[in-house]
């Protein structure tokens, strides 16, 4: 008989706001499940950053079939802007 | 019941009586097929080609074992591998997405048809043109458009293909697809895909029972998601 696959919860916090994942899916094993929620990330980065408000954060909880949360993987955007002293390669371009 | 083909191919011009009754004998056979069922296989020479006349089918390419990308969804009236006819080795394979009501037509019939029927053979012609044009559309909201508004305009282009052929109204319809088959046509991940549900059905683009999907909005969701049906040449012109 086949053996039955575990099953894992992909919640998803974006800055507050969550999204919790209603069916889950089913993975050979935690690692697999690891590789699906850094996919998810890195395709919402995507989708995402260059469009959300500094700084952002996405975080995917990967739960298992209890609910009872298992690892977090998490990708922070942020922009700083940096005032001081331009790079001597900058300085050399707008010399005549 | 209409011939779900003639149906189809009376979306770009009128039919003559000669070419409906050709093309009621085309389906006097149908065969019935359950889900999740190969009907063409990538690296089969098939000399039959597979009529769509009942369910969804999709088009796909084999990337690693249990992995794969689909590259078109069809629906009832598709005369979905009128590629075999021509490309001879399939680059690719189809399967059934739900249970299916099918005809295989010989290919030997369909050489019969392009020698005595111009018009008909024009109109398959379109009917694999606009196979490509779809496929132009994908590669294009691909590249461009993020996961939500791809996700949408797919939602957008199947409602506009199921309503031309006669089987969706309302903005109401059956998107018989699992969330791992959402994934193999967005390319995007299942977790992804799920969430883009969400988000979709939050900010009211679109509903969703199980798997039915209704579009309370029809211009928000098209303009969301940039979503032009040219490309689907729908209307009756002089072919």
């Amino acid at each position: 008989m086949e053996q039955k696959m575990p099953r894992y919860f992909f919640d998803l916090s974006d800055n507050d706001k969550i999204f919790l994942d209603p069916e889950g899916s089913e993975a050979e094993h935690l690692e697999l499940a690891r590789d699906e929620a850094v996919r998810t990330l890195t395709e919402m980065a995507k989708d995402k950053l260059p469009e959300g408000s500094s700084p952002r954060k996405l975080i995917i909880t990967i739960r298992d079939e209890t609910r009872q949360p298992l690892e977090s993987v998490s990708i922070i955007f942020e922009l700083k802007s940096l005032p001081g002293v331009p790079l001597e390669s900058d300085r050399s371009e707008r010399l005549p | 019941m209409t011939n779900p083909l003639a149906r189809k191919l009376a979306q770009y011009d009128v039919l003559s009586e000669e070419e409906n009754q050709l093309l009621d004998e085309l389906i006097e056979q149908p065969e019935k097929i359950v889900a999740h069922t190969d009907l063409v296989s990538e690296g089969s020479r098939p000399t039959e080609s597979v009529l769509l006349l009942e369910g969804y089918c999709a088009r796909y390419k084999s990337i690693t074992p249990g992995k794969r990308q689909f590259t078109a969804i069809h629906i009832a009236g598709d005369f979905l591998d009128l590629h075999s006819f021509l490309i001879k080795k399939m680059d690719h394979s189809v399967l059934t997405l739900t249970p299916c009501v099918i005809v295989r037509v010989p290919h030997a019939r369909l050489t019969t048809i392009t020698e005595r029927h111009p018009h008909l053979t024009r109109l398959l012609w379109l009917t694999t043109l606009i196979d490509s044009s779809i496929h132009r559309q994908w590669l294009t909201v691909m590249a461009t458009l993020d996961g939500l508004r791809h996700f949408a305009h797919l939602i957008c282009e199947t409602y506009v293909r199921l309503s031309a052929q006669g089987v969706a109204t309302d903005y109401r319809y059956t998107l018989p697809m699992t969330r791992d088959e959402l994934s193999a046509v967005l390319g995007l991940s299942p977790v992804h895909v799920s969430h883009l549900f969400q988000d979709l059905r939050q900010r009211g683009l679109i509903e969703q029972d199980d798997s039915l999907i209704t579009i309370p909005d029809w211009p928000a969701l098209a303009t969301f998601a940039k979503f032009d049906p040219t490309y689907l040449s729908i209307g009756q012109e002089p072919r």
